[in-house]
């Protein structure tokens, strides 16, 4: 049976037969229990003060931005920025001046990372390896590729997005 | 009928007894949310009061960037997968059992599956089907079970999924492919011996 197929079949099995519902006396308590405990929870901060407050930080954040800026300006090289000049300058006199290494980091980030997905520790089973890899994947910002059948995956894709718009969106009820 | 945001407001104005309202409103959707993870009603219970407790507690934090039901589902997800965490540290006796992830304290079928008007052989079938699910769903990865969960069970639309896993959409789709593939491997067997009912159906 194709995935789309089964998919189909699936959501359309689960719309018959949902999740179980807790009974009308287990849901009577819930509310209850659930105050018991919020009236002995410390209460949230009154709001009144916050956006006053939001404001404040804003502006303070901004004039700091702006003071810092200025003094950097006019700021002679600190400590650490005067040895380094110094220690190029050294180098440059004995005729060892190393190439400034910014050329090769992005390459050196690639390598960094595929080493780091080959040297994961390897999962106990394929899907928990998958879903780690996944992980790591969505960590660097970068989208899995889940097929290696690009039509395939495709159609399926379309498929979900179309339930998902059409059938389940439609069907979603919070409470 | 007050919005959420109204209620919000309240709240952190000093009235701690419009929680409730919050409370009434989203039970059960926090309830069944937990219950498709942990399987297990009295769980579900505590996880998903605990959520409601929590996201109280840290009302102040809520940037209403989302929905608040989003921000409670998030936390719920995260208590389910403390949840998991700290079962995973109990010791416990390993027993060899016909039904693989299923625990003693599990619910055995977690869909609601009697149907007065249907025939009692589908009743019978989708029993199995049923069972057959909740197992396979059972033994899935994390966060392809909290994929399957939100999107399948949840009917969540995939943005907001992705907005409580906390990941992109594209992570989320592939979760849901690798989970909606492993349970047609899974219930392969079923369908095929069932697959005239199922297609009927």
């Amino acid at each position: 049976m194709k995935s789309t197929d089964f998919l189909a079949r699936l959501n359309a099995w689960l719309t018959r037969h949902p999740l179980k519902t807790p009974s009308e006396s287990f849901r009577a308590s819930y509310v209850e229990e659930v105050m018991a405990r919020i009236r002995t929870t410390p209460r949230p901060s009154p709001v009144l003060w916050f956006p006053r407050s939001r404001l404040a930080l804003a502006l303070g954040t901004a004039f700091a931005g702006v003071l810092a800026f200025a003094v950097l300006m006019n700021r002679a090289p600190s400590q650490m920025a005067r040895q380094v000049e110094q220690d190029w300058q050294v180098l440059a006199t004995v005729g060892e001046l190393p190439e400034l290494p910014l050329g090769d980091l992005t390459e050196e980030m690639q390598a960094i990372d595929q080493m780091m997905l080959a040297q994961a520790e390897p999962a106990l089973d394929e899907e928990a390896w998958i879903d780690e890899t996944l992980e790591l994947l969505n960590d660097l910002d970068e989208e899995p590729e889940v097929s290696s059948d690009e039509e395939v995956l495709e159609e399926w894709l379309r498929e979900l997005e179309v339930l998902d718009e059409e059938e389940l969106a439609s069907s979603y009820v919070p409470s | 009928m007050a919005t959420d945001t109204e209620i919000i407001e309240a709240v952190l104005g000093g009235d701690a007894d419009r929680y409730a309202e919050l409370v009434t409103r989203y039970q059960l959707a926090a309830w069944k949310l937990a219950y498709g993870f942990v399987g297990n009603a009295e769980d579900a219970r505590d996880i998903s009061q605990n959520g409601f407790v929590k996201a109280f507690r840290h009302l102040r934090a809520f940037r209403r960037r989302s929905q608040f039901s989003t921000w409670l589902y998030r936390i719920i997800v995260n208590e389910c997968k403390d949840f998991f965490k700290r079962k995973a540290r109990q010791p416990q006796l390993v027993l060899l059992s016909a039904n693989p992830g299923l625990d003693d304290s599990d619910d055995p079928i977690l869909f609601e599956v009697a149907d007065p008007a249907g025939d009692p052989r589908d009743a019978l079938a989708n029993e199995e089907l049923a069972k057959t699910l909740g197992e396979a769903m059972r033994t899935l990865p994390r966060n392809q079970r909290t994929a399957f969960v939100l999107h399948h069970l949840h009917g969540m639309p995939l943005a907001e999924v992705s907005e409580v896993m906390g990941c992109r959409i594209g992570t989320v789709k592939a979760h849901l492919f690798r989970a909606c593939e492993q349970l047609r491997i899974r219930l392969a067997p079923y369908v095929s011996g069932h697959v005239a009912r199922w297609q009927s159906g």
